[in-house]
This record gives structure tokens, sequence and C-alpha cells, in this order.
């Protein structure tokens, strides 16, 4: 009989004759060996069950020291994990109804009990609480990795997020590619079609100029404003041109600096004329720019023609270059401050607009700093024009590594 | 006519050849001929014999390219000097490779009659 498996029984109730036929059945067991401990009313059987090993109460609720609920609610609080048997009468089966509603395993019926009843409801009543028990526990485990998954997750998820930024930045980056090729294209065939008629214009032009009298002031007037007509036309499309072959880079590293003096040299006369002096801010040994070494002298020489057109009565131009640190990484920054007119807050938003300008009568295009934001987004790079506190305007140019 | 350079201008934009041919003429140096059509370049010549060639790019039927193959093909016409005057490229970039555009001398139009008679003078020296 070793293998029997042993089940403490805590039976409470104050009915001896029930007790010890309640004992009877359980004694006869076939496959269990039933270790009963009785007490007739709840103080002592709950004192015992706090202190003592027990796998199942079969408790009537009907005591002397305690009646009805109550009772299941003290056992239960005392031993919270023990299956829990209600014995019942005929007349209070409702309440064992409610009682296995609250966590009771089961309830049965005294006058209907027998042997079998008795065993089974005992044995399911452990079994049914150990899987509960299991049940509990891997909810909790489940809870548990559910939480790490959704740590996990939304790791991810925000990962997944910041490729799909990614994407839509790139994806901008194409369409703006797109539309640059678009322009492009119509700029070198709009371009072939104006220079054609223009060429004969001004052909036309240089074979009247030898048939008129150039002497008289109004007729060499004329001839000047024709001339005048023809080159801006020429310049509008060049500059539309400039647009189309901008994808066609020659990439290589530039030391920034000498890219800055090169515009410098080139503009030198201009500033000159506007009584404009330099000042100049060199990082020391800053790293190469992988760049288009004429483009970007185009887009230092387009700037500081815009610093100088600001300054008509003269005034500073000062550059600094450097390495900054930028939200997507580290970059070579150019700043180009003036202390020109600045630009009004309404145009802020239009400066880079292709055929902006506020210069029709000196005959800008307009087309220099869209030009200039076309070729620093070739180049991986941005541009930013600001007015500064004190007057003027600056421009940072950024070459990331 | 001793020293009258013969020029020939192959060229659809009718206007364009008619007023180059005008004023370089008016100079008394050049006698310019004029053709708008590519395939007939050859042909014309083979009959003016010129001492130099000035030959638009863009044009229907036959491009510029093309036109040139032709010539450098025929042993008469190989060693005309030609040079190509087209509004396909820009003044700034035919003068960024003093006048040659990926091995070829390049004139860009609207180009001025003092242009083209510097051009004429570099290749017929
Ligand atoms: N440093 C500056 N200070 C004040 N205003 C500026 C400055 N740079 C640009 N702007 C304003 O932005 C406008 C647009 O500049 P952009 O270089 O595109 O064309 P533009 O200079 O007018 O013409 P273009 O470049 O063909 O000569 C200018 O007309 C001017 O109003
Ligand atoms: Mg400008």
């Amino acid at each position: 009989m070793a293998d029997k498996q042993l089940i403490k029984v805590l039976l409470v109730e104050d009915n001896p004759e029930i007790a010890r036929l309640i004992r009877d059945m359980l004694r006869r067991s076939p496959t269990c060996t039933f270790e009963v401990t009785h007490h007739a009313a709840l103080k002592p059987a709950l004192e015992y069950a706090a202190s003592n090993p027990i796998d199942i109460v079969v408790a009537d609720l009907t005591l002397p020291d305690s009646e009805g609920f109550p009772t299941f609610f003290s056992i239960r609080s005392t031993v919270p994990n023990v299956p829990i048997i209600i014995l019942t009468g005929i007349d209070d089966e409702e309440m064992a109804v409610q009682a296995v509603r609250e966590g009771a395993q089961d309830y049965l019926v005294k006058s209907q009990i027998d042997m079998h009843i008795l065993l089974r409801a005992v044995q399911y009543a452990i079994e049914r609480h150990r899987i509960e028990a299991a049940l509990r526990r891997a909810t909790v485990e489940l809870e548990e990795r559910v939480n790490e998954r959704t740590a996990e997750l939304s790791l991810a998820n925000k990962e997944l997020e910041r490729e799909i930024e990614e994407r839509i930045q790139a994806q901008t980056q194409l369409v703006q590619a797109a539309k640059m090729e678009v322009i492009g294209r119509l700029a070198s065939g709009v371009a072939h079609e104006v220079r054609n008629p223009l060429a004969i214009i001004l052909q036309a032009k240089e074979y009247l100029e030898g048939l008129v009298d150039t002497k008289n002031e109004e007729v060499s007037s004329t001839l000047q404003s024709m001339t005048r007509a023809l080159t801006r036309a020429d310049t509008i499309i060049n500059g539309l041109l400039d647009f189309s072959r901008i994808s066609q880079l020659e990439i290589k590293p530039h030391s920034v600096n000498e890219l800055v003096e090169n515009s410098l040299m080139l503009v030198k006369h201009q500033c000159d004329r506007a009584h404009v002096t330099v000042e100049k801010k060199f990082g020391e040994s800053l790293p190469p720019v992988k760049a288009d070494k004429v483009k970007i002298e185009q887009v230092l020489v387009n700037l500081l023609i815009n610093a100088i057109d600001a300054m008509p009565d003269g005034g500073v131009i000062r550059i600094e270059t450097s390495v900054s640190d930028t939200v997507s990484g580290k970059a070579v920054c150019v700043e180009i401050h003036d202390s020109g007119s600045g630009i009004p807050q309404e145009n802020l938003a239009k400066v880079f607009d292709p055929f902006f300008t506020t210069k029709r009568v000196k005959h800008g295009t307009g087309l220099g700093l869209s030009i200039v934001k076309s070729i620093m987004e070739m180049h991986h790079g941005s541009i930013d024009i600001r007015n500064r506190t004190e007057g003027g305007a600056t421009v940072t140019l950024l070459f990331p590594l | 006519m001793a020293g009258v350079k013969k020029i020939l201008i192959v060229d659809d934009e009718v206007d364009f050849g008619k007023m180059v041919k005008l004023n370089l003429e008016r100079t008394g140096e050049y006698q310019v001929m004029q053709e708008t059509k590519g395939r007939n370049a050859v042909e014309t010549a083979k009959a003016f014999m010129p001492d130099m060639i000035f030959l638009d790019v863009v044009m229907p039927e036959i491009d510029g390219g093309d036109v040139l193959a032709k010539l450098k093909d025929n042993a008469a016409l190989k060693d005309i000097p030609v040079v190509f005057l087209t509004a396909i490229i820009t003044d700034k970039e035919a003068s960024a490779g003093d006048g040659i555009v990926a091995g070829r001398p390049f004139l860009a139009k609207p180009v001025t009659t003092a242009k083209l008679i510097d051009c004429i003078k570099k290749y017929l020296k």
C-alpha cells in the first residue's frame, strides 16, 4: 500500500454522525490514503490549518461558532492555496452554490453523500486546484513574457519609426532628384530652342549695326538695349541649364578653406568696388569634404555676391569655417555673415524659390540661391539663411562628414 | 580673290546661316556657303571645297555628329577643320575647355561675329 497517494484532509463538521460517516468513506478509498483531522468548530479548525500542512478542507458552513459565508471566507483567507469543499444541507444549497462562485472547489449535499461522490469530489477538487494554480503560474509567466515582448516590440517599433522616417526622407530626396531631372530636361530643351533664335537676333543686330549711323545717340542706345536684352535672356537660359547639369558632379576631397579662398579671389574686385572688407576665421586642420570644386566655388561666389549686393554702402563679410556637431553627425560648417540689409521676414521663405529676386532693376535672375540649394542637396549637405540680431544675414553651409 | 577664305555653314536655321553669311562676307575676307540640310552637307562641301566648316549639332534627319563622320570618311574633305556651332552647350562650357568639348572644337550659340572670326583664325593659321 506504500504507493497509495497520501492526502491530508481537514474536516470541519459539528455533526459527529456526518463527521464519522465521511471519515469512514475516506478510509475506504482504494486509491488514496486520507489522513483526516476533524474539528467541530471553526476556531480550532483555523488554528490547526494555520500551522499544519493540509491538502484539502471539507467544511460545513454552519458551525457553533460561525455561520454561513463568513465561515467560508475565514477558511479561505487562512489557507488561500488549499481547495475547499463545502458540506451543506438541502435547505442551504443556495449558499453553497454562492461559495463555489466565490472560489470553493465544490459542494456536497450531506443527505446525498455516498462514498463515490465524496472520493471523486475530493480528488477532483485537489486536481482542479492544482491545475488552477498551474494556470495562475502560467498566466503570471505569460504576462511576464508579454511584458518582455512588448518592451522588445516597442523598441523594434521605435527602430521601425526611425527607418520609416529615413525612408520618407530618402523618398523626398528621390522625388526632389526626379523633379530636378525633369526640370533639367525641360531646361536643356528650352535652352536649345531659345538660344537658336537668340543667335539669329544677335547676328542680325550685328549686321544692322554695320548699316546704321552708330554715332547717332538714339541709334547707339537702341543697339545697347538690344545687346543687354540678349545678354539677359542668355544668362537666364544659362542659369536654368545649371540646374540640369548639377547631377554630373565631380566629387573629390577638398579643403573647405581652400575653396573659400579661391572664391574670395573671384569676387575680390567686386568687394573692393563696393567697399566691402572680408574677415576670415578659418578652423585649423579641418577634415576634407567630398565635393565638386567648381560647383562649390559657384555656391560660395553666389553667396558672396548676394552679401555684397546687400551692402551697397559697404560693410563687412565675415567667413568662418569649423567642424560642428549636427543631429545627423559631424559636418564641416561654413558661415558667411554680412552686415547688409538682412532679409524681410516675409521674404525669408521665398529666397530659395527659382526666380525670386528683389533685384529686378539690376537684372537679378533670382536663380542664384535656388541653384546654390540644389548643389548643396546634391552634396547631401544643407544651406540655411537667417537674419542676424545685429543686422545683416548669415548663410550656413553644412557638408556632412 | 586671293586670301579670301571659304567657309561652309551647315545649319537648319535658314536665318542664322543667312546672317552669318552677311556678317562674314561684309569683312571682305570670307566667302560663305550656306547649307540647311545635313544630308546635303558632303555634296555641298565637295562642290565648294571650303577652308573650314561650321556645323550645327541638332538638325532634323541627320545630326552634326553623323555629318562629321561622313566628312571624315571622304578623302578630299577629311582634313578640313570642322567646328560645331550649337545651342546645346553654353558659352561658359565651351570656353572652359578653351573651345574644346569632349575632344571636339565647339562654339556656343548665340555667338558674335567677332568670336566666329577669332575661331576661324585659330583653325586657319
Ligand atoms: N545676404 C543677403 N542679404 C539680403 N538679402 C539676400 C541675401 N542673399 C539673398 N538675398 C535675397 O534673396 C533674393 C534671391 O537671391 P538669389 O541669389 O536667388 O537671386 P538674386 O541674387 O536676386 O539674383 P542673381 O543671383 O541671379 O543675381 C535676393 O534678391 C535678395 O532679396
Ligand atoms: Mg544672387
